[in-house]
Formats: C-alpha cells, sequence, structure tokens
C-alpha cells in the first residue's frame, strides 16, 4: 500500500500522522510558532511520502449550482469563470460533478444541465505557513480536502445504507454537523465549544442539530416525515448524554452513537492516535480514502503530478523485470522440460536401436541395407527394360526404301533419350537430358538424295513425300517431318539455280526427314 | 503537466532505468526464446530419429524377408560389374568378343572419364549413386544388321550394363557393297552404368 504523510489543519492546531496501511507516528501540534517549529521537525524526520492535507475550518464555503450541459474544453472554461466568479480571494477550490440522475427527471422536457458542487476554503491565510513548510521540505502534495468530504466517507466504511445520514464529530475546532444524501456529501456545520459544562453543552449542541434538521426540511433535501440517522462518532466518550437529548426530541431522528472502543473496532483507528488527538479518526479516513474534492490549486499539485510519474516509471520498470523474469523462468522450465523430453526420446531410441542390432544379427549376411539391396535391384531391372536400339528405326526405313526405289540413304542417325523431337535432338546444341521434358524418346534423322537425278524437282519431292508417308505408317512412328527438300519453295527464302543441261547433270536431289517416335512406356519413373 | 527542463530531470533517472531494463529484459526473452527453439528442433530431430529406428524396429522382419529376397539379384548384379567400380578392362574385352562374334572389321573405342549418370532420376534411382562412362565406338560395316549383332553381342558379354544412347550411320564405301570391305562406317555413343557401392553404403546407410 503506498504511504502518505497526513495532516489535518484547524484554527487551533495540527494533526499530523503517517499512513502504510494504519496510522503510525501520530503527533499534535498547536497552530502558532512553535507547532509551525514542530511540524518541521516531524516533517524532516523523515519520508517524502505524498502529503494529503486535511482542512477544519469554518472559513470554508459548499455551493451545489446547475450549470447547461456542455463537455470539452466549453466546460473547463465554464467551470472556471463560475468559480473564478464565486472565490477571488482564494486559491483553494474546486467544482465536482454532481449525479444528475433524479435532476434529469424532475426537468425531463427541459434542456440537459449539469450539477457541481463548487467548495472552497475562503481563508487562505490558515494554510499558507503549513504548506510553506511542506513545499520547503520538497514533499509532493497530493491534495487539499475540506474535513466534512473526508466525513462523509464513514458511511461506506461502516457499511451505512441510509439515505439520509448526519454525522456528527469532534474536533479540535469544535462540534461538526456533516449530512449526506444517498452516500454523498451536502451540508456540514462547524460549531465552536464554548463556555459551559460538558453536559449543558450536549443539550445545547443537540438545540444545533435539530435546527439542522429543520434547515434541510427547509432547504427540500429532507422532508418533515423522512427520518434522518444521526451517527455520533464519540472517540473521546464524551458524548453519551448528547443522544440522550436527541432522543428526547423530534422523532424522526434515529440515533446512533459509536463509542472510542467501537471506532477502534469497527474503523480499526488505532487507540493510542485518539488519545493523541481527536482528529485520529478523521486522519484514519483520509488514510483508507481519497476525496475527489481536491481543492489544491494546480501548481501546488505539480510536485506531486512528478512524483507520481516517477513512480509509474519505477513501478513499471519493477513491472517489465518482473515480467521478464517470470518469463525467463517460464522459458526455462520449458527447457527443462524439453531436455526431458528429448532424454526419453534418446533413451527410447537406443532401446530400439539395440533391440534393432539384436534383431538384424538373424538377417542374412549382405554387402547393403535391404533399401539399397531392392533400389539397386529394381533401378537395374529398369535400365533393362528402357535399353533401346536403333533396330527399329533400321526396320521402318528398310520397309519403306523397298517401296521407294530412287531413295538413297546416305546417313541415318538415331538417338535415344529425354528429347521433346527429333528437330530438337539433332539441334546442333542438343544435350541429352537438358530439355525439362522428362519423356524418352527415340529420334532418327535420315539424310537421303533421289538417284538417279535428272534435274526434275517436281518427281523428286514427289518421291521423298512418299517415302515420308511411307514411314509414317509405322505404328511406333509419332511424327515424320521433312526438314529440307532439294528445292527450297518457300517464299521466305532465295533461291539461286540453273537450268543449263550441264549443270543440272552435277545436281543431287539431297533431302532429310526427321522421325520422331512414340514415348518411351514406362518412363520417366 | 507541462514538460519543462525542472520537469524533466527528475524523471531522467527513472526514464533511462526503464529504457534500460526494457531493453534487458527483451534481449533476456529474446535468448531465453532462442533457447526454446533450439531445444525443440534438437527434440524434434531426436523424436524423428525415434520414430526412424522404431519403424525400422518394428520392419525388421520385411527387412529380413527384403534382403533373403534381393540378395541373390544383388549379388548377380555385383558379379556382372553392375555394382562397384568401372570395369574397363571387362568392357574392352567384351568388345573384342562382340566385334569377332559379329564379324565386324574392328571397333575404335573412347571411354570418357566417369560422372554422375544425369538421367538416374528418370529411373528412380532416388539417392542410389549411378555413374555413367561415357563411350564413343566407332564401328565400319558392311550392312547395318551388323551393328544390332554387335550390340547383341556385347550385351551378351554380361560385362556390365549400358544404355545405347545414339548411334549415326553414314555410308562411306562404294556401291554396290562388296564382301570384303566396309562400305558404312557407324559411330555409336554408350553410356556403361555403375552404382558407386562405396556411396551407396554411405549414403543408403540404415
Amino acid at each position: 500500500m503506498a504511504s502518505k504523510l497526513l495532516v489535518c489543519l484547524s484554527g487551533a492546531g495540527v494533526s499530523v500522522a503517517r499512513w502504510s496501511g494504519r496510522l503510525t507516528a501520530t503527533a499534535r501540534f498547536d497552530n502558532d510558532e512553535a507547532g509551525l517549529a514542530g511540524f518541521e521537525r516531524y516533517l524532516k524526520a523523515g519520508g517524502s511520502a505524498p502529503v494529503h492535507l486535511m482542512v477544519d475550518s469554518t472559513d470554508e464555503d459548499y455551493r451545489f449550482e446547475t450549470l447547461p450541459h456542455t463537455s470539452g474544453r466549453d466546460r473547463r472554461e465554464l467551470i472556471q469563470r463560475k468559480l473564478r466568479q464565486l472565490y477571488r480571494s482564494t486559491p483553494y477550490f474546486a467544482a465536482v460533478p454532481q449525479p444528475t440522475e433524479k435532476l434529469q427527471k424532475q426537468v425531463k422536457s427541459k434542456r440537459r444541465d449539469d450539477r457541481f458542487l463548487f467548495a472552497a476554503l475562503t481563508e487562505a491565510d490558515l494554510l499558507t505557513p503549513w504548506i510553506n513548510a511542506i513545499t520547503a521540505r520538497r514533499l509532493p502534495l497530493a491534495g487539499i480536502y475540506p474535513l466534512p468530504v473526508v466525513t462523509a466517507a464513514v458511511a461506506a466504511r461502516l457499511k451505512l445504507e441510509t439515505a439520509n445520514l448526519l454525522v456528527i464529530s469532534k474536533h479540535i475546532a469544535g462540534y461538526r454537523q456533516t449530512f449526506s444524501k444517498d452516500g454523498r456529501f451536502r451540508l456540514t456545520r462547524l460549531t465552536q465549544a464554548r463556555g459551559s459544562g460538558e453536559r449543558t453543552m450536549d443539550w445545547s449542541f443537540a438545540d444545533e442539530i435539530q435546527n439542522t434538521r429543520l434547515y434541510l426540511d427547509a432547504l427540500g433535501v429532507t422532508q418533515v416525515d423522512e427520518t434522518v440517522d444521526v451517527l455520533i462518532l464519540d472517540q473521546d466518550n464524551s458524548l453519551a448524554t448528547l443522544r440522550q437529548a436527541l432522543e428526547s426530541k423530534r422523532g424522526n431522528m434515529q440515533c446512533q452513537r459509536l463509542d472510542r472502543e467501537e471506532l477502534v473496532l469497527r474503523l480499526k483507528v488505532p487507540d493510542a492516535a485518539i488519545g493523541i488527538t481527536p482528529d485520529a479518526l478523521h486522519l484514519q479516513l483520509l488514510g483508507a480514502y481519497t476525496p475527489v474534492e481536491n481543492l489544491a490549486p494546480s501548481t501546488l499539485l505539480e510536485p506531486y503530478r512528478l512524483f507520481r510519474t516517477r513512480r509509474w516509471l519505477f513501478g513499471a520498470t519493477a513491472a517489465v523485470a518482473a515480467t521478464g523474469g517470470i518469463w525467463f523462468g517460464i522459458d526455462l522450465q520449458r527447457v527443462q522440460a524439453i531436455e526431458d523430453e528429448s532424454h526419453r526420446f534418446s533413451v527410447e531410441a537406443a532401446g530400439f536401436e539395440a533391440q534393432y542390432r539384436d534383431l538384424t544379427r538373424q538377417f542374412p549376411a549382405a554387402p547393403a541395407n535391404s533399401a539399397t539391396l531392392k533400389l539397386t535391384v529394381d533401378v537395374a531391372a529398369r535400365i533393362r527394360e528402357n535399353v533401346r536400339t536403333p533396330e527399329s528405326l533400321f526396320v521402318a526405313v528398310s520397309d519403306a526404301l523397298a517401296s521407294s526405289p530412287t531413295v538413297s540413304v546416305i546417313s541415318l542417325a538415331w538417338k535415344y533419350g529425354r528429347y521433346p523431337d527429333a528437330a530438337t535432338a539433332f539441334a546442333p546444341a542438343s544435350i541429352t537430358g537438358t530439355t525439362t521434358d522428362r519423356q524418352w524418346r527415340q529420334v532418327g534423322l535420315i539424310i537421303g538424295e533421289i538417284t538417279p537425278f535428272s534435274g526434275d524437282y517436281r518427281s523428286a519431292i514427289a518421291g521423298i513425300r512418299e517415302f515420308a508417308d511411307r514411314l509414317r505408317q509405322s505404328p511406333l512412328v509419332a511424327d515424320v517431318r521433312i526438314i529440307k527438300l532439294p528445292l527450297e519453295a518457300s517464299s521466305r527464302q532465295s533461291l539461286t539455280g540453273s537450268t543449263s543441261v550441264a549443270t543440272e547433270q552435277r545436281q543431287t536431289a539431297q533431302f532429310e526427314i526427321a522421325i520422331t517416335y512414340q514415348p518411351q512406356p514406362g518412363l520417366p519413373v | 503537466m507541462k514538460l519543462g527542463p525542472e520537469n524533466i530531470r527528475p524523471l531522467a533517472v527513472p526514464g533511462a532505468i526503464l529504457i534500460v531494463v526494457t531493453a534487458l529484459t527483451i534481449m533476456v526473452i529474446a535468448s531465453a526464446e532462442k533457447l526454446v527453439e533450439g531445444r525443440r528442433q534438437l527434440r524434434d530431430t531426436i523424436e524423428r530419429q525415434r520414430a526412424d529406428v522404431r519403424q525400422k524396429h518394428a520392419n525388421a522382419g520385411a527387412e529380413k524377408e527384403l534382403i533373403t529376397r534381393y540378395l541373390g539379384p544383388y549379388s548377380a548384379l555385383q558379379d556382372a560389374g553392375f555394382i562397384g567400380g568401372e570395369q574397363r578392362v571387362n568392357w574392352v574385352d567384351s568388345l573384342r568378343t562382340a566385334n569377332r562374334e559379329a564379324h565386324l572389321f574392328g571397333v575404335n573405342y573412347d571411354i570418357g572419364q566417369q560422372e554422375a549418370y544425369p538421367l538416374a532420376r528418370d529411373l528412380g534411382a532416388g539417392d542410389l549413386p549411378l555413374k555413367q562412362s561415357p563411350m564413343k565406338l566407332t564401328l565400319p560395316l558392311l550392312h547395318e544388321a551388323d551393328l544390332m549383332a554387335f550390340f547383341r553381342s556385347l550385351a551378351a558379354q554380361r560385362s556390365g550394363m549400358f544404355m545405347l544412347n545414339g548411334c549415326n550411320l553414314r555410308r562411306t564405301g562404294v556401291t554396290p557393297p562388296t564382301g570384303s570391305q566396309a562400305n558404312l562406317t557407324a559411330e555409336c555413343e554408350v553410356a556403361w552404368i555403375t552404382v558407386d557401392d562405396t556411396q551407396a553404403k554411405a549414403t543408403l546407410r540404415p
């Protein structure tokens, strides 16, 4: 729990305590130079915890105001303007938005309005020396709160579920009545204790409370027939007769008194602290609960904002380091678990390996493992199955030549491999196995001539075409293509020659035919 | 809050600490994650090895059956020169024998350097290290049928396994041919295919 330095300031003096889940080092100083010096020594004694300052003074002002609904910058400007109008002489003021549900129900047909509590401490001089002492020590001032808003928190601490609660408490400054409606602060009155004896005082104060009750009815905050719960916080057991006095008055007030023992028990206020200062109860409430009604000006809160930012940075650092540590720890556990698993797998693998070795001792002696044996034998069978020779080409050419007596073969080329077709296979740059076509084929290239040739290209070409047609009749042949004729009749190429008898007798009618066989069944594998 | 120098100064140290701690934390986490990933990969590898050896153990019976079944044919292939190093002497002897049996005029040969067989994948050889020793043959022939007789005789020698990659026959002699003079020349390219058993044992170890 974050530590705090709690200060309750009144015209009569100052009560201080440190808070770290409970009150400690409670002390009280009078509102004079000696008290201020003691307060400065107290601050010097240690700690840099943020200071929460609670002020118990009659110089206070509370008013509920309804303003037109605005938002954002307009809302801020409207509130600041209103605050400047209301409180010209003090820097300690604030506007706190209030719930508007009931108000909206009442004025459903009208425009939407916002309701605020405007609160201020109108006598700044009371605070100045004490705040100077705090700022001189460079302590971060977290907030300045009027005491009644702290008092209102007692209902929540005691888990009191009552609509109208009037809390009576006794302070250095006097008796204070704090009324809260539906758990929210509405009104407070401070009556200074003067003169007469304790019993007479109680009866007199009971009249004050009766007057407050009537005032609430007059304001319309309560109805005449509504019951108001009165809670007497009697930390020094001095208000026993007040309860009797109240109960003898109007009947629509239910009175409950918590004496010192009950306060110690139920609100966990240290008994010793109550003995030191009557503000101990409120210091305890302020330690446990931070009111929203913070009247400190923004300039005074700067050091506290820095303090919070520094604390946030340190907190974030700790969180990051803790996250890293936890992450690292989890990862180490994961590594350990993985290594355990790996070790288990290794042991199991070794076990299987040992068993396998035992079994392999019964195997026939082999030069290689079974997979290699099988693969080698299978590949050898595949090679045998796919060996090809040019015999089929020779047969096809011989058959065609038998019916084409004028055709004479000059050369015959045959290839077997991964070729898309014969033209590609016999191209100058062709290398076996370079094509992406994985079909294995036999391809052939016949270079031949027409003999005898007397210059009659027409009949020579016809003979070549007939020869090609005969080659095509073989069922193994996929394609037969004449790639060169004795006379290039294409319009795309130039053609030169002579029809003189002497020249024609020297000319030959050579041709080239490419044969592509059907793809090799069974390959590729 | 306005961030002036007087505000930044008190925040500098905690801010720097946060940055340093965050950077260190990121480094630590990254290292730890890397460590975990490394161990996980190692674990996966060991797990795969365990699965492999378990599978091998489970298949031991089938493996024994395979060895029994394929050991004979494998040994025959070893004897035939398909498995092991090049059998150049045997190949040359076989050429001589085939030449004699086919009644040819002699065979010129040129054996190239052994190399990986480029079409091994087409034969489904997988990781089996298939090698080829390219051999160029030049044969004078009387008739193209002699070429077939020569290769049949060469295959019958069982001195290795070969694939015929290509042949080129061209007419060289006089027409009409005489019985004592070659009128055709055949140039053929043969690939003697072998399995490098030393490499096979290394790459195909169980």
